[in-house]
This record gives structure tokens, sequence and C-alpha cells, in this order.
């Protein structure tokens, strides 16, 4: 895979707020990126700087190793799909689809097969002739995807695409989002606060934090081996517990013990946390004398989730309680009823220490 | 409000039945003049005093009064450039206005001219045409009705783009739109009911307006306007023609009104295309 866009110490204000405080990126030909943060941190910004329709205050933005910001909107080779849609409410489903053709001149009988064929690769074909007001939420989505892609553009920017969907139909077009970014070959760039939405679709993801990059990555890496604190606690859930490094692991604040973890090169003594994934503990039945490798704790409460069984275990000492997730298939499960003492453990490998 | 409503058990019988005397009257006093007006423009004896029979007679009268038809033209001459003036202005004045920073300062200023009244308007527009030594006609007309019908014109526009998702300029411009074709193809467009009530109602205050023509008109005969004709005939009584006339203005502003208003409506059904 080679690179399309260059992002390097791009930075953008509003006024006293800073939106981007130093981005560099790299958007690679054919891949499909997410961007992934909390709302304000940055990533719509970002996107309509791609777009055009904001000019960043310093850093370079480079597509094919040419100059993007100086390029006008509405000659850059990137389409959007707004988040509103922004459906032409006074043009056919076909006139909407065939506009930007129109732009490029395409004409006749060309541009009414482009069109008809845009239409096709989101099966909408039978309602060319309607007014987007008639047409489901589902449709317009659709409609608005067919017309940013009509024009094959080298970068397809997806606002939030799915925010406005219903659930049912928001895990359907993911799989369509996919599909399509397949077929066309087109690089896709969508921007979403939901992580399930990015670790699903994306093949990488930035997840931004306050204007920077807080992580880069596939899902799989941000979610096995967060960089920090802030990406352990947005992906998925993970149980935090606050100390210092030492040799073999965390010390951990109130518990005056060493809990297991992979270093990762902290010296000892800074100020860490522990993160363990909910399905990495293991928990068993314990007698409340019993001392040795896990952390005693108290069950305060289980949810059944058919597949799976969530325990929170109050450990005396930690802030907040330890969440475990059990198969339903583990043996021991009848044993885990509220208020019984368990004990959790992990595998040191599968806990990491993360900075602040 | 249904009778089952908790109001309506609490206002009683006796009350809704006062209610509903009292809106009698008020209908009564609002549209009652008019009704005599019209019928009175039909009356072939030409008295107010009494019934003589049904006839067209005293609108052919006016059809046949030179000064009456020059009026009209003239009238019809000032509306027409008053009309492409504000509408044009109005338009531009509105999508200048929802564009920028939302300032209450300016919005303010824009509605000045429609709550000024327009005795005071009148005076300092003809006050303002002196201190430039302009020469006092129609094209004067044109200018001074601009300056307060723009502002309505602006308002009726605004209220258009009230409801506007200002992202499909932007994703006109995405598509590879100039500013020019995503005017022309997306925003008038999309606007065009809202900049057409506001010819109408441009049309109709321009016709309707009297004080501010009649300052603005200068001395000469030659720059009288309908209604400018009307109130110099009147000094000589309230003749059965000048209820023709009034019943004929009235007819024009009546459609031009409804017509606005057909499409100043919600964008959506019916209108909306």
């Amino acid at each position: 895979m080679t690179g399309l866009i260059q992002i390097a110490a791009v930075e953008k204000s509003f006024g006293p707020v800073v939106a981007l405080a130093g981005i560099d990126l790299e958007i690679r030909e054919n891949e499909f990126f997410a961007l992934l943060g909390p709302s304000g941190c940055g990533k719509t910004t970002l996107l309509r700087i791609l777009a055009g329709f904001e000019t960043p205050d310093r850093g370079r933005i480079a597509l094919d190793g040419s100059d993007l910001v100086a390029m006008p909107a509405n000659r850059r080779p990137i389409n959007m799909m707004f988040q509103s849609y922004a459906l032409f409410p006074h043009m056919t489903v076909e006139g909407n689809v065939a506009y930007g053709l129109e732009m490029e001149g395409v004409r006749g009988a060309e541009l009414k097969r482009r069109a008809a064929e845009a239409l096709a690769m989101v099966q909408l074909e039978d309602v060319a002739r309607r007014k987007p007001h008639l047409l489901s939420g589902g449709q317009r989505q659709r409609v608005a995807l067919a017309r940013a892609l009509v024009k094959r553009p080298r970068l397809l920017l997806l606002d939030e695409p799915l925010a406005a969907l219903d659930k049912k139909l928001r895990d359907q077009m993911r799989l369509e989002l996919k599909r399509l970014q397949h077929e066309t070959g087109i690089t896709f760039l969508i921007v979403t606060h939901d992580q399930e939405e990015a670790l699903v679709m994306a093949d990488r993801i930035a997840l931004m934090n306050q204007g920077r990059i807080a992580q880069l990555g596939s899902p799989r890496a941000l979610y096995e081996e967060p960089a920090n604190r802030f990406v352990a606690d947005f992906i998925g859930l993970m149980n935090l517990i606050e100390g210092k490094a030492a040799p073999g692991g965390l010390a951990a604040e109130g518990l005056g013990r060493v809990l297991p973890a992979a270093e990762g090169g902290l010296p000892a003594g800074t100020p860490a946390s522990l993160a363990i994934r909910p399905e990495r503990i293991r928990v068993r039945p314990a007698t409340p004398t019993a001392s040795g490798e896990g952390l005693a704790g108290r069950v305060e409460s289980v949810a059944y989730l058919g597949q799976d069984l969530i325990l929170h275990v109050r450990v005396a000492g930690l802030k907040r309680p330890l969440v475990a997730r059990l198969g339903a298939g583990q043996e021991s499960l009848p044993e885990m009823t509220e208020g019984a003492t368990v004990a959790c453990e992990w595998t040191k490998e599968r806990a990491r220490l993360l900075t602040n | 409000m249904t009778d089952a409503s908790p109001l309506a058990r609490l206002q009683g019988r006796g009350t809704r039945r006062l209610l509903r005397a009292h809106a009698l009257v008020i209908y009564l006093f609002l549209y009652g003049p008019i009704v005599t007006l019209i019928v009175l423009s039909f009356n072939a004896g030409g008295m107010p005093t009494a019934w003589t029979g049904f006839s067209f007679k005293w609108y052919g009268a006016l059809i046949q009064n030179p000064e009456i038809l020059k009026s009209v033209a003239n009238s019809l001459l000032v509306a027409l450039a008053v009309t492409l003036i504000s509408t044009a202005g109005g338009t531009l004045l509105a999508l200048g206005l929802e564009r920028g920073r939302p300032s209450t300062l300016l919005d303010s200023f824009v509605m000045v001219p429609m709550i000024i009244p327009d005795i005071v308007l009148a005076i300092a527009l003809l006050s303002f045409y002196t201190l430039l030594q302009f020469t006092l006609g129609l094209y004067t007309i044109v200018l001074s009705q601009s300056v307060f019908v723009i502002a309505f014109a602006a308002a009726v526009v605004r209220t258009r783009l009230r409801n506007f998702d200002r992202s499909v300029i932007e994703a006109s411009i995405d598509l590879g739109a100039g500013a020019w074709t995503t005017f022309r193809r997306v925003t008038l467009p999309i606007i065009l009911p809202g900049v057409i009530a506001a010819a109408l109602l441009s049309f109709t205050l321009s016709i309707d307006d009297f004080v501010i023509a009649y300052f603005s008109a200068g001395a000469g005969s030659g720059s009288t306007t309908f209604p400018m004709k009307i109130y110099a005939m009147i000094r000589f009584g309230v003749t059965p023609e000048i209820n023709a006339i009034a019943t004929l203005l009235l007819l024009v502003s009546f459609t031009l009104m409804l017509l606005a208003q057909r499409f100043s409506r919600e964008p959506g059904r019916g209108a909306g295309a």
C-alpha cells in the first residue's frame, strides 16, 4: 500500500479554541481509515480541512505528493458524504447523483449511464425519479453515498455516515460500506464517535483526543495494545488500577503489593495505571482466608448476558470494583453469586502498564 | 378544542355564546365597510343612499378616463421597478444576513424601515432629495418605495432561509460546482418560493403606497400614481367611480397576497417544488 495523503504538522484554531494541535498522518491508497474520538476532539475539523471547507492555520497536506491546501474545494478529487446527507431537495434522486458528473462536463447518454450505474451499486434503481423527501432514511443515506461515489474520487470522506440510522440498519450498512469500499477500491475515510463502528469497519484507526492523535493503528492494536490511559479507557471496557511501576508489575495504591503486568520499559516508581481487559481476568471461588496469587474480593453484582456473565468484584483497597467477563461455559459459574468470595487473577503478559 | 376539554367546561355555555356574539360584531366592524364599498361600486344610480339596480357602468367610466388610465400605467411601472429592485436587493440582503455572524444590531437596522412611520420616512427622503438636488419624478418614487420594500422582501426571504440546510451548498461545491453555479442550481431553486413571495409582496406594497409616493412625486402631474389620483378625485366627494377603483385595487391586492402566502408556506408538501 502506498501513501495517498500526507498530513504534516497541521494545526487549526477557531478563536481561542484549539481544534487541531499538530496532526501528522498518512492515509494510504485503498484503505478504510477511521478518525475516531469523542465530540470536540477535532476529527470533524480534520475532515473538513481535507474536503477544503476549512484552511489549516499551519502545516502541510499533500495528495499524491502535490499540495492540497492551495487547491479549491471544488477541484479536489475528494468527495464527501455529509452527516445530514445534504441532498438537493429540488432534484430527483437521479438528478442528485448526476450533478457531480455534470460539473465535470459529462452529458447525454454517458451521464445517464454512469448515474444509473451508481444507483445500481446502492440498489436504488427503482426510486431514481423520486424526490429525496419521499425516501426513507436508509434510502437517503444511499443516495448520498452514490452521489459521492459517482465521481470516482481518490478519497471518499464520510462524516458520521450511520449516525442517523436505527440500530438494525446501521449494522447492515456497516457491511455494505465495507463491500463498497472493497468493490470500488476507493480510499474511505470515516469520521465517527462510535468505537464499535470504527473497530468493525476500519483497516486502521486514528483515535483522537483534544486535537491530537492519541494512537494510530489497526483495530486489534488499539484494543490489545493501547498506548496510553485515554486509549485504554475509550476503546472497549477496561479495568484501570492506579499505582507506580515496580519490578514485575504495578505497586497498586492501597493494596501494598505488586500486581503482575508487563512492564513495558517503564522505570520503577513512575506513576502508571495497570490496564486489564474484563475477559482476561480469571475468577475462581476462594475462601476469605486463602492467600495466594489472585486478588481476593467479594462479588458485588452479577449480570447475565446470555453467552457471557459480567461480574463486578469489590476488592478491598481498590477505588473501583474489578469488572470480569466470564464465558458461560465455565464450570465454576454456579458459585459466582452476589456476596461470594472469589479470587481474581491474570497472566502477567495480558496486563499492561500505561502512563497517565 | 373539544367540548370535553377542561377549559371549555370551565367557560360554560353562556360565556361561549357571548364570545361568539362578540366575534360576530368584530367581523361586521372589520368587513362591513368593505362589503358596502364593493356593493356600491355596482350601484347603477350612483347614490350611496339608494340601490337602484346592478350595473358595470362605473367600471366602464373608469376605462374611458385617460387620467385614471395614465395613473394606473404609472403605478404599474413604478411597482414593476420596485419589485425588481426590492426582490433582488432583499434576497441578497437576506442571504448575506443569514450567512454572516448572527447580529442583533444588523437585524434591527434592517427592521427599521419597516417600523418607522411612513410619514417620517417620506419627509426624510424628500429632504434628502432636496439636499442632493434631485429632480423629483417617477424614479424618485421608485427609489423611495424600494427603501422600505427591500426590508419586507428581505424578511420574507429570511423566513425561507431559516430552514435551509447550509450543507447543500457545501455539497454542491464538493461535487465540483463553482460559487455561481451553486447559487443558480442549488441555492436559488431552493429559496425560489420565498423569492416569489417577496416579489408579490413588494408589488402589493408598492401599488398600495400613498404617503411615500406622494412626497416623492414632485409637483408635476406626470408622475401621479393610482392612489394619488384617487386622493385627488376624492376632494370632490366619494363618487361611485372611486368605489369601482377601490374594488379593483382590493381585488389586485387580495390576489397577490393570497399568492404570496401560498409561496411562503413551509417547504415540503405542495409548495416545496
